[in-house]
């Protein structure tokens, strides 16, 4: 059996809830998001305090490692001189120069009938070299020496003939433009 | 006021709307909350996050810093220091690499025709020597050869030779860089890592010795070259 429902309340009550604007649903949304925000946030504060606590120890931390540190500035000063002197010995001292490369790679290429008569070379690899001889057949070998890379060791990368005079006592003279690579290599 | 709040629970405006009243201050409250709390929480969160990161390096390079430093022996790293002084001394000190450079050149069996000292003119602390020789190729071959033997770093920076037959003579004009660095007068900050000094370093500085013991120099370097320790921990004393 139906009940009965009979509404008693005044009629400009039952007329000011009919012009209310309710959305039903909207109360436990906006309830829930409340309390999920505040969740979030009581998160975030506890995790910030948590944070903020480990960096304070790490700090300290830093701080009386570079006390420590601070102790041993003596030897730390030491460390460093060596280490800048070690620096510059490096790039300074371990290749043979170009000129002395040079030096010795040509007079081990010069044969025994050709004479130097001059030698200069800067720092770029350019060598000028003065020859002399009688006999130019001789020089067959010599040039071989010089444009071969396997018996240069790669280094030596052109030759040119600069100038080429005989004398009256039938004496040959060369003078010769080399182009030393320290590198070198045989292809 | 209370008559303000009694009118406006009066008023159509409320009446129509006061089932979104709660609502309402739920989001005002959660903005506030996101944007008063929690973005500068987790915009604090990353920037402290980074500073840590950072703080743990620092820590970790001190770390290294002091366990290296601590394992040093400073009357070893003095001797060190001393070979590398000279090496490239602190200041030109000419006599001293003069006379190796002398040494090296009558122990070669050339003979000196002019000798001048002229500054680098480069970016490095240095000075030329500049040399006119007179002797054999192979004296000069092994003048050359004998160079990177001086304690002190000297390297050829100019050569021209020319051959005399006559006499069989050679002629050699060349220029020889002698090195030297100053001390440096700030050794940084403690948080800089500091660099390490390698095996493979401490054999070239033993090299030095070595060529110490066979080149004499003037001074104190003599001793020190050839092992005597100054006992000077210090530079900067």
């Amino acid at each position: 059996m139906d009940k009965l429902s009979i509404n008693l309340l005044p009629e400009d009550i039952l007329e000011e809830e009919r012009k209310q604007i309710k959305i039903p649903w909207l109360n436990s949304v906006t309830i829930g998001a409340l309390l999920l925000t505040v969740g979030v946030t009581v998160s975030v504060f506890i995790f910030s305090v948590a944070q903020n606590r480990a960096f304070a120890r790490l700090n300290d931390q830093v701080k009386e490692a570079r006390d420590k540190v601070a102790s041993f500035r003596e030897t730390e000063s030491l460390v460093l001189v060596l280490k800048s002197r070690l620096n510059k010995i490096s790039s300074l001292s371990p290749h043979e120069s170009v000129y002395t490369q040079s030096y010795n790679l040509i007079t081990s290429l010069v044969t025994s009938e050709i004479e130097v008569t001059g030698f200069s070379v800067d720092k770029s690899g350019k060598i000028l070299l003065g020859v002399s001889f009688q006999d130019p057949s001789r020089l067959q070998p010599f040039f071989a020496n010089l444009t071969d890379p396997a018996r240069n060791e790669g280094k030596i990368k052109s030759v040119r003939i600069d100038g080429l005079s005989k004398g009256r006592t039938g004496n040959i003279k060369m003078d010769l433009i080399i182009f030393f690579s320290q590198q070198g290599g045989v292809n | 006021m209370d008559k303000l709040i009694g009118e406006f629970t009066k008023s159509e405006f409320y009446k129509r709307y006061k089932g979104l009243l709660l609502p309402s201050i739920s989001l005002a409250i959660c903005a506030s909350l996101i944007g008063f709390v929690i973005v500068p929480q987790v915009r604090q969160f990353f920037e402290t996050r980074g500073q840590k990161a950072e703080a743990e390096q620092t820590y970790k390079t001190l770390s290294e810093k002091v366990a290296y430093l601590q394992g040093i022996d400073k009357e070893v790293f003095a001797d060190y220091i001393n070979i590398a002084l000279t090496a490239i001394p602190a200041k030109k000190d000419l006599p001293n690499a003069l006379s190796q450079i002398l040494y090296l050149i009558t122990s070669n069996k050339l003979q000196v025709e002019s000798l001048a000292i002229a500054g680098s003119g480069g970016d490095l602390e240095s000075f030329s020597v500049k040399l006119d020789l007179k002797g054999d190729t192979l004296s000069f071959k092994n003048f050359i050869n004998d160079l990177p033997k001086v304690p002190r770093i000297v390297n050829i920076n100019a050569l021209d030779l020319t051959v005399d037959k006559k006499v069989n003579q050679i002629q050699v004009s060349t220029g020889l860089a002698v090195y030297y660095q100053p001390l440096p007068e700030d050794i940084g900050k403690v948080d800089q890592p500091l660099p390490v000094v390698s095996e493979k370093e401490i054999e070239v500085l033993n090299l030095f010795r070595e060529k110490g013991i066979a080149i004499p120099s003037l001074d104190g370097a003599t001793s020190t070259a050839s092992g005597t320790n100054t006992n000077r921990s210090d530079p900067f004393e």
